[in-house]
């Protein structure tokens, strides 16, 4: 699809948003197209919305295991999450090497593994499922619980003291 | 698993002694199984008060199974118990005791630092979105809940809420036409 088909294709999308007649799947879509981090100046001003919903949608009780998505659109989803967060930090030790997040600024596969491999240990047998989304030195992430309910946090390391903190948003 | 162990088990979730025939006994604890984390998130986000959410949702479990132990037909167990949890909470707000709005000005300050001017000016837009929602009428709010934080087709909505498809589509039209008109303002 060339770039004015698809602006065109996302215009009529938004209207069809607002109007209260997109489908599920047409929903869906927009999403993905402002969690893309591309968007066209003349779709910036709903981006918002998107990212709202985006940071407060429900979750299903097994969310998929671990999603990487590009750290830019990760970023937009964490300053959304920031903004409707309801913050209750807990700092957790933390001891993985900071290689990789010095070379890059995103954090390592291996030390989210670590980090969320503490999380289970401290959440017993409470926690049934995680998963995360690198976003350059931060991380969101999601957490079923045994109960089913699923809460997200944001997770950011402190390299002075060597800790992880996690920002719980939906508690 | 005995079917004496299945109705231990719901009883033991639900708090309820209330006889369920054993035949329904799994079906039953995999529906409330299923249906009670939405209950739990929906009733959340309608009062923002965990601790009363999880009364409510408990009473209208305890009242789902009090309907079927009446012999109460009930067709579409997830709209009844969506629609009680929604009658209940509404019967909160009217009564005064819970908080319906959510100080975002607080929350934001207090949350973590972002990056750039850009994910800043993007927060404060999220957070005006967050306050839109929190201000709109309750049919609206609780359309808007449904439909873009929690996915039910509109059918489903308009089950829950007593109204008709295209009430519930003009409804939900109008809730993210307020959003829109607020982010359209210079």
């Amino acid at each position: 699809m060339d770039m004015e088909t698809k602006d065109k294709h996302i215009r009529r999308l938004v209207d069809k948003y607002f109007e209260g007649r997109t489908s599920l799947d047409e929903e869906k879509e927009l999403s993905e197209y402002f969690r893309g981090g591309e968007v066209r100046e003349e779709f910036r001003r709903f981006a918002p919305l998107f990212a709202f919903r985006d940071a407060c949608a429900y979750r299903q009780a097994m969310p998929e295991r671990k999603s990487w998505t590009r750290p830019k659109a990760v970023r937009l989803l964490v300053a959304a999450a920031a903004a409707a967060a309801v913050v209750c930090a807990v700092v957790i030790p933390r001891s993985f090497s900071k290689d990789h997040e010095a070379e890059t600024g995103v954090i390592s596969p291996a030390c989210m593994a670590e980090n969320l491999q503490r999380v289970m240990e401290l959440g017993g047998n409470g926690i049934s499922s995680l998963s995360a989304k690198p976003a350059g030195n931060a991380a969101l992430v999601t957490a079923t619980m045994a109960d089913g309910t699923v809460k997200t946090y944001i997770m950011t390391c402190d390299d002075g003291e060597g800790s992880a903190s996690f920002i719980a948003l939906n508690e | 698993m005995t079917d004496e162990n299945d109705d231990k088990i719901l009883s033991q979730k639900t708090g309820s002694s209330v006889y369920i025939c054993r035949m329904e006994g799994k079906t039953l604890e995999n529906t409330l199984g299923s249906i009670r984390p939405r209950l739990l998130f929906y009733a959340t986000r309608l009062l923002h008060d965990a601790s009363q959410a999880e009364d409510i949702v408990q009473d209208a479990v305890l009242s789902f199974l009090g309907s079927l132990d009446k012999g109460t037909e009930i067709r579409n167990r997830e709209s009844f118990l969506m629609r009680t949890v929604r009658n209940a909470c509404l019967d909160r707000i009217r009564y005064g005791s819970v908080r319906v709005t959510v100080p975002v000005e607080e929350l934001k300050s207090s949350g973590p630092a972002v990056q750039g001017e850009r994910e800043a000016e993007l927060s404060d837009q999220v957070a005006l979105v967050a306050r839109m929602v929190e201000k709109m009428p309750e049919n609206y709010r609780s359309i808007f809940i449904l439909r873009d934080m929690m996915g039910y087709e509109l059918s489903e909505i308009a089950q829950m809420m007593d109204m008709k498809e295209p009430a519930v589509r003009k409804a939900l039209s109008r809730a993210r036409m307020q959003i829109r008109e607020t982010l359209m303002e210079p």
